[in-house]
């Protein structure tokens, strides 16, 4: 469990990061999302101890951190590239050493990461022989080979296509569930929303909502399509146990509902209906809008 | 260090282990798996097949006595015998193999779920620079400059031997000069009758004066009784092209005799400037090279967030060093054994000790040059980087260069080959004309010591603040508004979007020069320049830090 509390980064007049607290589970996969320059890298850089913060403490498992505690955290930054010309095998092996793993369990941990991320052919090429998606999959397996106690992943699904997301978040699942916190910095609200356990969102450098992905999304929507929108929106507002009643587009009206059944049994009263559908808001909908 | 479970016994002389290591897989050791364990087939046969624990155990002594004992017992019981056996099995599997003998597999069962294995030694700021200089050694070595350098070099000193230059005397051009005493008039006579140029000098001390400040090639001084041989006196090495001329031919006596004759040293010292050249460019270019892409690649952050970046510093620097004494001891060993081997053993020998003060000083200035280069890759700015390295190179080529021009002899001489960087080929080149004293070695290395250190430290700091303060963001101030700015009034200008993606621009944005935090504003500028000249996106391309703003521009337009 990793645990910042009332971090705050600040130069000069501007704010970086205004008093920032969240909690990344252990066995769960926390995403910090916000749009750029809401300090996602700022966050990750203080986690990792490359910036110091000027207030606030990080504490793993209720003790503050120190370099020792970060030498086995496993980092990824963002905008990155390995060695273009070391063989990927001896990359992952070198960059799992640093952390003080040893030279066999490195290699073992390599090659078991290459398979899982379907690079076993691949391990005794050089890096730059590889394609872009490769080459991203190669950055998550040299991140956990030394079977990291904190992952820590800026701009997480940078350069990964549909494949190599798929395998890189079952890889991440599964560390994650070896009782790691799992943190993963991204722009991308959609794979956070699918991918993760828990979201931050962070705007300008404040924490605008936390929580489970769940209990953010928030109640099931509905969406009812109407050639008279305005008319039907004063209907639905008239009716008890609907709320959140608002326009989308020309012939759009969304709203919220207890349950169900008084959804259906509201629409059946409007008028000139053309589609009726539950629908619930991504993440993004809901947050990056409004941000 | 937090680890994810506790089965590690910290007083355990074995690496600490955190989950599904070799380590902890010893204690399944005593539990055989199904293939070897059913020895005799009859009481095989006794077990419950359904319990396959107690059968497991049949063939280790004590479990198999248990098991015996238990075969009238109801299921449970058995179970409940079972888990014991096994149990005092995997005792006895422990006592039977030697801890050393223990076969190092995990079991697949406590593996976690991606199959990891824990297994970590204490890395301490040696550790960790070494395992970042045998990187940084391993690679230069591999890379292709490397090699030919290496080749060049042992080519070059074979070449020179087999060739028998250094056995050559080289023939001096040119009229020789000699001084005689007192032969006023008369030398134009001797001018005419020997060939060479005459220069009257007054007295004997007056002619070896000439010779010792290199005026005339010899001096011819006659014995003051008019009963002996007259003599000629040269400064450090035979005028050859002179005594040639008189009959009979004499050998001139040396006022300073050299360790190894100049018309050996002369090109015994370019070559060795050719070879510190080649050494510390070759290396120096690769630590650079290297040191920009992990700053490109953000490789320096995982390295600074895993070790001391000082370490990581310092594993570079000796890196390098180790090829460069690799260098050294391969040219020194040729060099040596070839002179021995084409019967120039005392050549051979007279060489060492200018040879071993040249390595040692090349040593420690190749150490400064690779601590200025790790300086300068920390510099904020391409212009400012090129400015350094210029410095840098001059420094370099003009310290191996000027103790050759200038020669072994005279006070400047001296100082060079104190003075850092000119040491190299300083101490090797006086060594070699016998003028150096055995302690100014001493002196060379000391002072050449003394810079590093202190060059390496000042590196160390700036590599560390520049790591840590995140490689230029959140910690630098770099001015990128005034870009932002650029890249918005050129595009205004230009009315269209794209950016100017100069090489310098490309090259800042690319290394340390991102900035993230101001990123918003360059954001905001790029965003509003974008919006006025209404482009589309493909049109703001441009590299590293324009192509960020213009990202960002166009995030900004999404998000609206």
């Amino acid at each position: 469990m990793l645990t910042l509390k009332e971090v705050s980064l600040r130069k000069g007049k501007r704010t970086y990061l205004d008093e920032v607290s969240f909690t990344a589970e252990a066995g769960r996969i926390t995403a910090i999302v916000g749009t750029r320059s809401a300090g996602r890298t700022e966050l990750v850089r203080i986690i990792m101890g490359l910036i110091a913060a000027d207030e606030g403490t990080i504490e793993l498992e209720d003790f503050e951190l120190d370099f020792g505690d970060r030498q086995n955290f496993g980092y990824l930054p963002a905008e990155r590239g390995g060695y273009p010309n070391m063989r990927v095998l001896d990359q992952i092996v070198y960059l799992a050493r640093l952390h003080g793993i040893t030279l066999g369990a490195a290699e073992r941990n390599a090659l078991t990461l290459l398979g899982h991320l379907e690079l076993a052919d691949r391990g005794y090429a050089p890096l730059k022989n590889l394609s872009g998606a490769e080459i991203a999959r190669v950055d998550i397996a040299a991140t956990l080979a030394a079977d990291p106690d904190v992952v820590v992943i800026d701009d997480a699904f940078a350069g990964l296509d549909a494949a190599s997301l798929r395998l890189v978040t079952s890889l991440l699942r599964a560390h994650a569930s070896s009782g790691v916190p799992v943190i993963l910095a991204t722009d991308d609200w959609e794979a956070a929303q699918t991918f993760a356990d828990d979201v931050i969102i962070l705007n300008q450098g404040k924490v605008t909502a936390s929580g489970s992905v769940e209990k953010l999304l928030g109640d099931q929507h509905y969406r009812v399509e109407t050639t008279d929108t305005e008319a039907a929106a004063s209907a639905l507002k008239s009716r008890t146990g609907i709320s959140d009643v608002k326009t989308v587009g020309r012939e759009g009206v969304s709203f919220r509902a207890n349950d169900a059944k008084s959804a259906a049994a509201a629409v059946a009263e409007l008028k000139n209906v053309k589609n009726f559908e539950s629908v619930r808001p991504t993440l993004a909908e809901q947050y990056k809008e409004a941000l | 260090m937090a680890r994810k479970d506790n089965g590690a016994n910290d007083e355990s002389p074995e690496p600490l282990v955190s989950k599904g290591t070799a380590g902890e897989g010893i204690d399944d050791l005593g539990v055989p798996v199904d293939d070897d364990v059913i020895e005799d087939a009859a009481a095989a046969e006794e077990v419950d097949s359904d319990d396959e624990a107690t059968a497991a155990c049949a063939t280790t002594g004590s479990a198999a006595s248990a098991k015996k004992g238990t075969e009238a017992k109801d299921p449970a019981a058995k179970a409940s015998d079972a888990k014991e056996a096994d149990e005092s099995g995997a005792t006895a599997g422990l006592d039977d193999v030697p801890f050393e003998l223990a076969e190092d597999t995990p079991d697949p069962d406590e593996l976690p779920e991606t199959g990891l294995v824990s297994e970590f030694v204490d890395v301490g700021n040696r550790q960790a620079a070494w395992l970042v200089s045998n990187r940084e050694s391993t690679t230069a070595m591999r890379s292709p400059y490397f090699l030919v350098t290496a080749a060049v070099i042992i080519l070059g000193v074979l070449a020179a031997i087999i060739s028998g230059i250094v056995a050559d005397v080289q023939k001096d051009s040119g009229t020789p000069t000699m001084a005689m005493v007192g032969v006023g008039e008369q030398a134009a006579m001797y001018e005419q009758q020997l060939g060479v140029k005459i220069t009257d000098a007054k007295d004997a001390p007056a002619a070896e004066k000439l010779v010792r400040e290199g005026k005339v090639d010899a001096a011819f001084i006659q014995d003051p009784s008019g009963q002996g041989q007259p003599t000629i006196i040269a400064l450090d090495k035979q005028p050859d092209a002179l005594l040639e001329k008189l009959a009979p031919k004499t050998e001139a006596t040396l006022l300073e005799t050299p360790a190894v004759d100049g018309a050996v040293a002369t090109p015994l010292l370019w070559g060795m400037v050719a070879l510190s050249l080649l050494v510390v460019a070759t290396l120096g270019t690769a630590l650079y090279q290297n040191l920009r892409l992990e700053k490109r690649n953000r490789i320096t952050e995982i390295i600074a967030a895993t070790i001391p970046p000082r370490a990581s510093a310092s594993g570079r620097v000796t890196g390098m060093l180790t090829l460069v004494v690799v260098h050294l001891v391969a040219a020194a060993v040729i060099t040596e054994l070839g002179l021995s081997l084409s019967g120039k053993t005392s050549l051979a020998f007279a060489m060492l000790p200018g040879l071993g003060w040249f390595a040692l000083a090349l040593l420690l200035t190749a150490w400064s040059v690779f601590a200025l280069l790790v300086w300068a890759s920390t510099v904020v700015g391409s212009k400012a980087r090129a400015t350094f390295l210029t410095i840098i190179g001059v420094i370099t080529v003009a310290g191996f260069f000027a103790p050759v021009i200038i020669g072994p002899s005279g006070t400047v001489a001296k100082v060079l080959s104190w003075t850092p960087f000119t040491s190299p080929l300083g101490i090797a080149g006086r060594s070699f004309a016998g003028q150096a004293e055995w302690w100014e070695g001493l002196v060379a290395a000391g002072i050449a010591l003394v810079l590093a250190v202190i060059l390496h430290a000042l590196a160390s700091g700036a590599y560390v603040r520049s790591v840590l303060s995140g490689g230029g963001r959140g910690g630098k101030t770099v001015k990128m508004s005034k870009r932002a700015q650029k890249v918005g009034a050129a595009t205004s200008a230009k009315g269209t979007a794209k950016s100017d993606s100069s090489a310098d621009d490309a090259d800042d944005a690319d290394s340390d020069d991102t900035d993230d935090v101001d990123a918003d504003k360059d954001a905001k500028a790029a965003a509003a320049s974008a919006k006025e000249s209404g482009t589309k996106k493909s049109d703001v391309k441009s590299g590293g830090e324009d192509e960020e703003d213009a990202k960002s521009a166009d995030d900004s337009r999404d998000d609206k």
